[in-house]
């Protein structure tokens, strides 16, 4: 059964939480723009970085998806910061257009995978490289 | 009559060629042979029919329907039997018949009958669409239409290089005049606007009759379409005229609707169409070589039908050439000089079949002359008798031929005469009509010939009495030389005595078979009576040129006026064919059975014999002149701009496409993350291009350029 009751008020002051206040603010020195386009260049170079020299195809996925959600970052703080109307939150419909495209890329990415590794006992990129001039 | 019905005429042979070119070697020579003739024979049934319903009636028959039209220019098939083309249509399939009929028998070793056959009909098919059509196209169609069969027949042997090679010579030769048709059908078609015969005719005698002259004002108005009229305008005209008669100019300066205006270039490039077709000077050399072809198809292509096609195409056309007197100069100028110049030729050749064609050669310059002076029935009453005549001395030499195993060689030949009698008599009859001798066909057709010429008292427009007179002596000593010619070749095959005795025993040398000597006499019956249409109308009156009268409403023939009594002349003619025909055919065999050698005779007489056998050297003369040239800038076109500039140009783009691909194969690694680098390198180098500068701005970052804005 559902408790109808109102709850009861405490009128205490509440305790200051300093680890929280301290992240909050921490995180708040990023929320600019400047910031959010620091923390994406800095996710995109992570999935860069997986993608051009890890051997294992699921980093290297993995480095994709990185990539993809530093977009996904840029998109979004672009569109809360924007002061024009024609923007109308086009940004967030990217960025979940961008979702659904990553899930599909990661699908498929993943089937490949499985299919490499049933055919070949190994992931390694090193390892698949008959296909050159 | 159903008008419709003339289709048949031209459609029957098309499907004989249909059969035997589809069943191909299901056919041995008789089952070939016999679908083939009887195709034309019914060809020439309805012929007759036709022919008597337009000498009854006196109605053109025709029968059109559309081919293609573009623009404003239409092209019917327009089939069409007037009395011109009658005559023409019972010649082609007539004699057409007959020397299926032969071909049967002359072709019966032969691997390929069907083939043969296939073409003879074929080729029937082109020239009755040739003689039908009632416009230029359609005419066209069957002129190309004959020229391809004609290189499909000579070459027939094509195993031998020398046959392949002559139908190659006959083709290209042909190409050359058929050019010059060409481009009188453009002009015609620019000028008319349009290429029907009737509607031609119809332009050029209203404005006849609206100035008198067709070098009148106005304008040639054609179904609402306004066209420009052949030439200047009156006033111009006129002015000039008196301009250039006071000062004494020459009088084709002057004289109206005389001048290189657009009718006589017209006219002028139908002659050299008809001089490649028609085998006269100087497009004459293929024929001597198409003698390489089977001996029917020598007798119906190449003398007594196709090379006939460009006599047919001038009578056709006679209304503009009425009105071109330059022209007809020329036609008659080259006419006269190429009887004379083939007939030489023909006086030393040995070989049978060469005779006959430097003589088709020279009865063509004939018809020619007639065409030249205007005298049309003249030219086409000769068209026909030679035909005929001309055909059984083909078929004749075919069957001698036959008889001696293939040899045509007249040194191997002599006494014949006796081993051959029916080839023998009939050979005769076609001698005295090719001769010129009365009764004989010949006779009657080059005489009349022979006298309209001297009648021809323009030359090049103007006003001259020599002219006529010149070539009445070119064509009287041309039938000098065909007696000549003619009475030696008979001399050589059957007087004397047999001198083939070591390539071939006179013991296998036998007659013909049945079909072909039955053919033989049929045409030697034409030949000695056919002359009797056109007896001329100073002995039986206008009524009694059958000939000229059928044709009158056609072709006009006018009234001839000369100084001397036309009696005078067909008698010179006569005299001097019986003369020569009878010191030569008595003469040139001696009794010890040796050949009478000019040669040794006389040192002028020496070099016109040598001259004569080499063939005035004209084959040597276009070699070095035409040929050579051509194949030099051939092999120049060849070796430099194809091979050298064009293929390595090509050559070039291929193998620089090769060496770029392997400088960039290495390249493609197939490593994943090498792929992946690339990427990155590539968008970093993008962003570079965009500018760093433009990156920081948007970035919000201090920036030189960022602080001048």
């Amino acid at each position: 059964m559902a408790d109808y009751r109102l709850p009861t008020t405490d009128y205490r002051l509440p305790t200051t939480d300093y680890r929280l206040l301290s992240m909050i603010s921490i995180a708040h020195m990023f929320f600019t723009p400047h910031g959010m386009m620091f923390l994406a260049m800095l996710l995109f170079l992570t999935g860069v970085y997986a993608v051009t020299v890890r051997r294992n195809l699921i980093v290297v996925l993995m480095g994709l998806e990185l990539m993809l959600n530093a977009v996904n970052v840029a998109l979004v703080s672009f569109n809360y910061f924007s002061s024009y109307e024609s923007v109308f939150e086009s940004g967030q419909i990217m960025a979940l257009m961008v979702i659904a495209v990553a899930a599909a890329e990661a699908a498929v990415g993943l089937a490949i995978l499985v299919v490499l590794m049933r055919t070949r006992g190994s992931i390694d990129a090193e390892k698949a490289q008959e296909m050159q001039g | 009559m159903n008008h419709d019905l003339i289709l048949l005429i031209p459609l029957i042979p098309l499907l004989g060629f249909a059969i035997n070119g589809l069943g191909g070697k299901r056919f041995n020579v008789v089952g070939s042979g016999l679908i083939a003739s009887v195709a034309v024979t019914i060809s020439f049934v309805v012929s007759v029919k036709a022919f008597l319903h337009v000498r009854e009636t006196g109605e053109v028959v025709s029968s059109v329907f559309e081919w293609f039209e573009v623009g404003g220019f239409e092209a019917h098939f327009g089939f069409r039997i007037d009395q011109l083309s009658a005559i023409m249509c019972l010649v082609v399939t007539g004699v057409g018949a007959l020397i299926h009929v032969y071909s049967i028998g002359y072709m019966d070793r032969d691997k390929n009958p069907a083939k043969f056959f296939a073409f003879l009909n074929l080729f029937i098919f082109a020239m009755l669409c040739l003689v039908m059509g009632d416009n230029l196209i359609l005419m066209f169609l069957g002129w190309e239409g004959v020229g391809l069969c004609s290189y499909l027949l000579i070459g027939f042997w094509y195993e031998e290089n020398a046959n392949a090679d002559a139908g190659k010579k006959a083709f290209i030769v042909n190409r050359i005049g058929d050019f010059g048709f060409l481009l009188a059908i453009f002009l015609i078609f620019f000028h008319f606007g349009t290429v029907n015969f009737d509607e031609m005719k119809g332009a050029v005698d209203d404005e006849l009759e609206n100035d008198g002259y067709v070098a009148g004002a106005g304008e040639i108005v054609n179904e609402g379409r306004v066209r420009k009229t052949l030439f200047v305008d009156a006033e111009h005209e006129a002015g000039r005229e008196t301009a250039l008669k006071s000062i004494g100019a020459p009088s084709w300066t002057w004289q109206r609707h005389v001048g290189l205006g657009a009718l006589t270039i017209v006219c002028l490039l139908l002659f050299v169409g008809a001089t490649g077709k028609s085998a006269q000077i100087p497009l004459y050399v293929w024929l001597p070589d198409a003698m390489a072809g089977p001996t029917p198809v020598s007798a119906l292509i190449h003398a007594a039908t196709m090379v006939t096609a460009g006599v047919y195409m001038i009578a056709r056309l006679h209304f503009l050439y009425d009105l071109a007197p330059i022209a007809q100069s020329v036609v008659l100028l080259v006419g006269a000089v190429t009887a004379v110049w083939a007939g030489f030729i023909g006086l030393t050749q040995f070989d049978i079949k060469k005779v006959l064609a430097y003589s088709t050669v020279s009865q063509l310059g004939f018809m020619f002359m007639a065409m030249g002076a205007g005298a049309y029935s003249a030219g086409i009453f000769h068209l026909v008798t030679h035909a005929f005549f001309k055909a059984l001395l083909f078929l004749g030499s075919g069957a001698v031929i036959y008889a001696c195993h293939h040899e045509q060689d007249m040194r191997r030949y002599g006494g014949l005469g006796k081993r051959l009698p029916m080839t023998y008599f009939t050979f005769i009859i076609g001698a005295l009509a090719l001769t010129g001798i009365a009764p004989f066909s010949g006779f009657f057709s080059k005489d009349e010939i022979l006298w309209v010429s001297v009648n021809a008292h323009q030359f090049l427009g103007a006003e001259n009495h020599i002219f006529g007179w010149t070539v009445w002596a070119l064509g009287a000593l041309a039938a000098v030389f065909t007696a000549c010619y003619s009475w030696r070749m008979v001399s050589m095959t059957f007087h004397g005595s047999y001198r083939g005795e070591e390539h071939l025993p006179l013991s296998h040398v036998h007659e013909a078979p049945r079909t072909m000597r039955y053919v033989l006499m049929i045409l030697a019956f034409g030949a000695a009576t056919v002359g009797f249409i056109g007896i001329p109308p100073f002995i039986v009156g206008e009524s009694g040129n059958m000939f000229n009268g059928f044709l009158d409403p056609m072709i006009h023939t006018a009234h001839h006026e000369s100084a001397l009594s036309p009696w005078f002349f067909m008698i010179v003619t006569l005299a001097l064919g019986i003369v020569f025909a009878f010191v030569v055919g008595q003469n040139f065999v001696k009794p010890d059975n040796r050949i009478t050698n000019l040669a040794t005779t006389n040192d002028v007489v020496r070099r016109l014999t040598l001259w004569s056998r080499a063939k005035l050297y004209v084959d040597e003369f276009y070699n070095v002149v035409i040929v050579q040239p051509v194949m030099w800038g051939a092999w120049l076109l060849f070796a430099v701009v194809d091979q050298g500039l064009i293929d390595g140009i090509l050559n070039g783009a291929a193998k620089g496409t090769e060496l770029i691909a392997r400088a960039m194969r290495p390249l493609q690694t197939g490593e994943l993350n090498y792929y992946a680098m690339t990427i990155v390198a590539g968008v970093l180098v993008i962003l570079a291009f965009i500018g760093l500068d433009d990156i920081s701005a948007a970035l919000g970052l201090a920036s030189a350029s960022s602080e001048i804005h």
